[in-house]
């Protein structure tokens, strides 16, 4: 196995885009609504078109904005169904997700076919290709790595300010509301971070191994402690490690099988987010055994 | 003349476009133990509920002291039914407690030794002081319960609303929830609980609501808790209620 800058580069990044999935990803997991991460992180691509169409570009702040507005638009679409329809909520997450992706993907093959938003792109993400745009041609600071910084860093000041807050609004917020600690606030605000965090993991991870990274290490801790501040630490701690392991995963075997299976030399391209998520996965099932074998013990 | 603690005029709320309470009213004097009850899917629930906006109204008005419940939100304490949260959530009976105390504790601050002292001061109250490090999924349903009445507890609350505290929890539980009632009782606060068991009414409450769909009645227990009432509120359900009751004693007479 040789080990590059890149590797550093590609393993640092995706344990930073990892740590801003993991701090809201607990609380949605434990108000169990961790699906929401998978509606909100498609529900952005019409807030990414739209952007772009005003704006005219592919890389500014209104694409960034656009996806934050459309993926908290999914939240309340969800809400307002599931009040006025009275369908359980998975469904009307179902119906709210699907209908502003599909909006989306028509807005872009109408309007803006040309540019490149791929939404294959957009679904997968590619990290090894992401760490490779950096901030300045003289740095190798990858841009990726800077955004992924700001999103742990915000949603960690996020967690720690309002703990409480959150603490309340996802174990009864009904009781939030008798005590006044204003749990619909914190749900959209807990709503409007996930889509941010969405949106900056899409490049590293794509929007389907975003739902992994946020729901897979809090479901892993979950099965080592039952203390809440204890959960978000371990929560945290796996999903680096789950990085470290993932990458070395892909670069040692992954790698080399595909590059065998279609006779490549070069064999540095597989795709890292699908090893974390794999040794995420594997971890889950040491977390599963290991309960079970205490609760027989 | 004080203002009663509750009063509901004409309150109707609807799942579905099917009312679930209808033309509601009930006014709840301050200082009493106050009962509703009424059979399986009457509504009870509903009506609480409604009353605290919990569920939207679809008609009719509340108050609360003779003020919007918005304004006085610090003067009722709310105890839902155990089965409405999730007790796998990782924190403690003390967390749990703690919760009560949101407003004290403040925005942005965190909770001091005080707030923690009072938290266990109101669990000793339960008499769950020595389950307050535990996590809040190894309690047994009546432990969960006193609970719930520790966090109500502490909210130092004017009106205190129950909903079926008394629903499966074991004996230590109920004594501790009366002995818990009375005391608020004398503490000049109003209790106003939602229950299901006919035969235990008389004993806890002294004033009572019949409810099915509608107020059947409600007033002082006396004028309330007759026959007839029970009859009207309870239909035909009620013959059965009381042959079951009898019998059940019957059987109890006969193991004794």
């Amino acid at each position: 196995m040789t080990w590059l800058t890149l590797d550093t580069w590609i393993v640092a990044t995706s344990a930073l885009v990892a740590i801003a999935c993991v701090l809201p990803g607990c609380f949605l997991f434990l108000s169990r609504q961790s699906m929401m991460s998978h509606g909100i992180s498609h529900a952005v691509l019409p807030g990414i078109v739209i952007g772009h169409l005003v704006t005219g570009e592919v890389d500014t702040p209104a694409l960034f904005i656009g996806a934050i507005l459309a993926g908290v638009a999914c939240a309340v679409l969800t809400r307002f169904l599931q009040r006025l329809s009275g369908v359980e909520e998975g469904a009307a997450l179902g119906i709210s997700f699907t209908t502003l992706f599909a909006l989306g993907l028509i807005m872009q093959r109408l309007f803006a076919d040309n540019v490149h938003i791929e939404p294959n792109h957009i679904l997968m993400g590619n990290l090894e290709v992401a760490v490779f745009s950096s901030i300045s041609p003289e740095s190798q600071l990858p841009e990726t790595f800077i955004k992924a910084g700001i999103a742990a860093l915000v949603n960690l000041f996020f967690v720690v300010i309002f703990f409480k807050e959150l603490t309340i609004s996802t174990f009864d917020p009904n009781h939030g509301d008798s005590v006044e600690s204003r749990p619909r606030l914190m749900y959209y605000l807990l709503m409007t971070l996930s889509a941010v965090t969405c949106v900056v993991a899409f490049e590293a991870v794509g929007s389907i191994l975003v739902v992994s990274m946020i729901i897979l290490p809090p479901a892993i801790a979950s099965f080592f402690t039952k203390n809440l501040k204890h959960l978000i630490i371990l929560s945290v701690l796996f999903a680096v490690l789950g990085c470290g392991l993932g990458h070395v995963l892909s670069i040692t075997t992954f790698g080399p099988l595909f590059a065998k299976a279609f006779q490549l030399n070069d064999y540095s391209s597989t795709n890292t987010a699908a090893g974390i998520t794999v040794v995420l996965c594997i971890m889950l099932v040491i977390g599963i055994v290991q309960s079970k074998l205490i609760r027989k013990g | 003349m004080k203002a009663p603690v509750l009063e509901a005029n004409h309150m109707t709320v609807c799942y579905d476009k099917k009312p679930a309470v209808w033309e509601a009213s009930m006014s709840v004097p301050a200082g009493c133990l106050a009962g509703i009850i009424g059979p399986n899917g009457a509504g009870k629930s509903t009506f609480l509920k409604a009353v605290l906006g919990i569920i939207p109204r679809t008609s009719g008005s509340v108050s609360f002291f003779g003020e919007p419940y918005k304004k006085v939100k610090q003067r009722v304490a709310y105890v839902p039914q155990r089965e409405s949260v999730d007790w796998d959530y990782p924190i403690s009976a003390r967390e749990v407690v703690l919760m009560g105390l949101y407003k004290s504790i403040g925005l942005f601050r965190r909770k001091t030794k005080e707030h923690v002292l009072q938290a266990e001061e109101a669990l000793d109250r339960v008499g769950m002081l020595d389950y307050a490090g535990r996590q809040i999924g190894e309690l047994s349903g009546g432990q969960q319960q006193r609970v719930f009445l520790a966090r109500a507890l502490v909210q130092k609350a004017d009106l205190y609303m129950m909903d079926e505290p008394f629903a499966g929890i074991d004996a230590t539980t109920e004594k501790v929830i009366l002995e818990l009632m009375q005391e608020l009782k004398q503490n000049g606060s109003t209790v106003l609980c939602v229950h299901h068991d006919l035969p235990t009414v008389a004993d806890y409450f002294d004033h009572l609501s019949l409810l099915n769909l509608h107020v059947v009645a409600s007033g002082p227990i006396d004028e309330v808790f007759t026959k007839e009432q029970l009859m009207k509120c309870y239909g035909g359900r009620l013959e059965l209620l009381t042959k079951l009751t009898e019998s059940l004693g019957r059987l109890e007479a006969l193991k004794a």
